[in-house]
């Protein structure tokens, strides 16, 4: 079998417009490493009939652009019309959806390849991948360990070599922490830059997709042709469409970056914070001014996490009736109560179940002052406290994880453990930043955010640190 | 508190629109506690802070300035054909 999809892009597409190679051998090259590595289980639904059909015809096309024909994996809360989206859950393990997401759109328009929808965690629920109906994801570089989550099974397609690039969705870490425990770059853009049409919601106001792929140029390659603004997502932002690649290999204009000393904090693993050092004083060989600053309140996110991300969730998960769609017991209920909540007792794993319990009761009656109505207080004024660093600081950086992949099932019964995973990715989220994962050791990643919008100055850092230590992919 | 009671987590759940088994309730009486835990450390927190942020989003809610001068609830019934106190009136048809 071939291995053309491990060539980078830019000689893959050159060999696609010399006609050395066709799409047609991409995609047989792609079906034949799922084939090989189904133990992983990091797809849920094969698109097989449909891209050998499409790379067919696009063997009959012009390449016209540099994602032409490359395969893509999408993760399976990303809406794909008569492609089966289970979200990884019982509740839709038959669902069809009518349209495409805005991003898929998008893709589609560029001839890229749709091969599969990749596991996750349940709803996007988890950190692990093991909430996931169809059952855990394997970690590829060493099988008895969790590839991270929720957006597992797109990392693992990535760096099981299977695809070059997959997008996944981020609500608290779920694009950065998988692609730190595979080794990945994880891109999470602003809240805003890419319209989330067609996403299944989960906490809408901090949910955002973005991009997983093998390397800073390729990531911003894809980023390019996904943002924009969007009539049919009212957050979706009417910023100005830049080239994210503008930067790359550019002198930078200031070199100030802030470190919070939460990023440095006792419960991070001691491997992770020595190879994170040593990035700090590469940086500091460079020219950079590096500065430790105090971000008050963001120790305080994973409580505030748990109250608006789940007090979202229990509202947006609310439709999930087995009325109109979705998965219908087989048992006698009493009445329309009944029906509606033995459908979701039977549909729903327990780490959904959870949320929907804790969301709804932050949410009801004067729980929503308690701990509803503070926690947006206190979330509008870490923004302000990141905005005002970000303001004397061109970036910030820290670890992405505070551990390395644990052990498949290690953790399952804890009911907290995936939100302490999440404990330096979530504060991001919160404020709404763009931040970028890059490996910078095996099973080792660090965060990359700067100001709203500011994406090209963040893939000009990365792949500056990238191109200077030697890519891990490379 | 090391654990909830059960009619607690029947209250939650009831919230929520799920059916729990005694297996479920007895398992999520300590789970839903260990979340708890973590969440009421926010009310230890001192913040003299009015403002709150719902979405990151910078858009501008239009639909927010819109409230006051469009969804004026008796300037709508005054215009209706057909009134009830505060509702409208409508046909209702049925199909067979």
């Amino acid at each position: 079998m071939t291995n053309y999809l491990e060539l980078p892009l830019l000689e893959i597409n050159k060999k696609l417009k010399n006609k050395e190679i066709k799409v047609i051998d991409l995609v047989n090259e792609c079906f034949y490493k799922i084939e090989k590595n189904k133990d992983l289980n990091c797809f849920i639904t094969l698109n097989k009939e449909e891209a050998i059909k499409q790379a067919l015809y696009l063997d009959n096309k012009e390449v016209d652009n540099i994602l032409f024909g490359i395969p893509i994996s999408i993760k399976d809360n990303i809406v794909t019309k008569d492609l089966k989206t289970t979200c990884a859950s019982l509740m839709l393990k038959d669902f069809i959806p009518t349209y495409d997401a805005t991003v898929i759109t998008k893709i589609k328009e560029k001839n890229m390849v749709i091969i599969g929808k990749t596991n996750m965690d349940e709803f996007a629920m988890g950190s692990s991948n093991e909430t996931s109906y169809f059952g855990s994801v394997l970690n590829p570089f060493d099988k008895t360990k969790v590839p991270g989550g929720s957006s597992g099974g797109s990392a693992v397609s990535v760096s099981s070599k299977i695809v070059p690039f997959s997008l996944g969705s981020d609500t608290g870490g779920s694009i950065r922490q998988p692609s730190a425990f595979n080794n990945l770059v994880g891109m999470k853009p602003t809240y805003g830059r890419i319209s989330r049409y067609g996403l299944v919601s989960f906490a809408s106001s901090l949910d955002q997709i973005g991009v997983i792929s093998r390397n800073v140029y390729e990531n911003a390659l894809l980023l390019n042709v996904l943002v924009g603004n969007d009539e049919n997502d009212l957050t979706s932002s009417n910023k100005e469409v830049i080239d994210f690649t503008r930067l790359i290999n550019k002198d930078f204009e200031n070199k100030k970056i802030a470190i919070p000393s939460f990023y440095v904090n006792e419960a991070i693993d001691k491997k992770i914070l020595d190879k994170f050092y040593e990035i700090i004083e590469f940086l500091k060989s460079k020219g950079f001014i590096v500065e430790f600053v105090d971000i008050e309140y963001i120790e305080n996110s994973v409580s505030l996490y748990q109250i608006i991300a789940l007090a979202e969730a229990s509202s947006n998960l609310a439709r999930y009736d087995g009325i109109r769609y979705g998965y219908q017991t087989n048992k006698e209920t009493k009445d329309l109560d009944d029906f509606y909540k033995t459908n979701r007792q039977e549909a729903f794993g327990d780490e959904v179940k959870r949320r929907i319990m804790i969301g709804s009761y932050v949410l009801s009656s004067e729980n929503v002052d308690v701990y509803y109505y503070k926690a947006l207080n206190i979330r509008k004024k870490i923004t302000e406290n990141f905005e005002k660093t970000l303001k004397e600081y061109d970036f910030i950086i820290g670890p992405t994880t505070t551990t390395f992949p644990y052990n498949l099932g290690e953790k399952q019964d804890d009911a907290i453990k995936s939100f302490f995973d999440d404990l330096l990715t979530i504060p991001i989220n919160m404020a709404g930043l763009p931040s970028l994962n890059l490996p910078i050791g095996h099973f080792i990643g660090m965060q990359i955010i700067s100001s709203k919008f500011n994406e090209d100055k963040i893939y000009q850092l990365a792949h500056f640190i990238e191109s200077n230590r030697g890519g891990i992919n490379e | 508190m090391k654990e909830l009671d059960e009619k607690d987590v029947i209250y939650v759940a009831n919230l929520g629109k799920l059916n729990l088994d005694s297996a479920d309730i007895n398992k999520y009486k300590y789970q839903l506690k260990q979340i708890l835990n973590e969440i009421e450390k926010i009310k230890n927190l001192d913040i003299q802070y009015e403002e709150i942020m719902f979405s990151p989003s910078l858009n501008k809610n239009v639909f927010s300035n819109l409230k006051d001068e469009v969804f004026d609830t008796k300037k709508i019934i005054s215009n209706a054909k057909n009134k009830t106190e505060n509702y409208i009136e409508v046909r209702w048809e049925k199909n067979d």
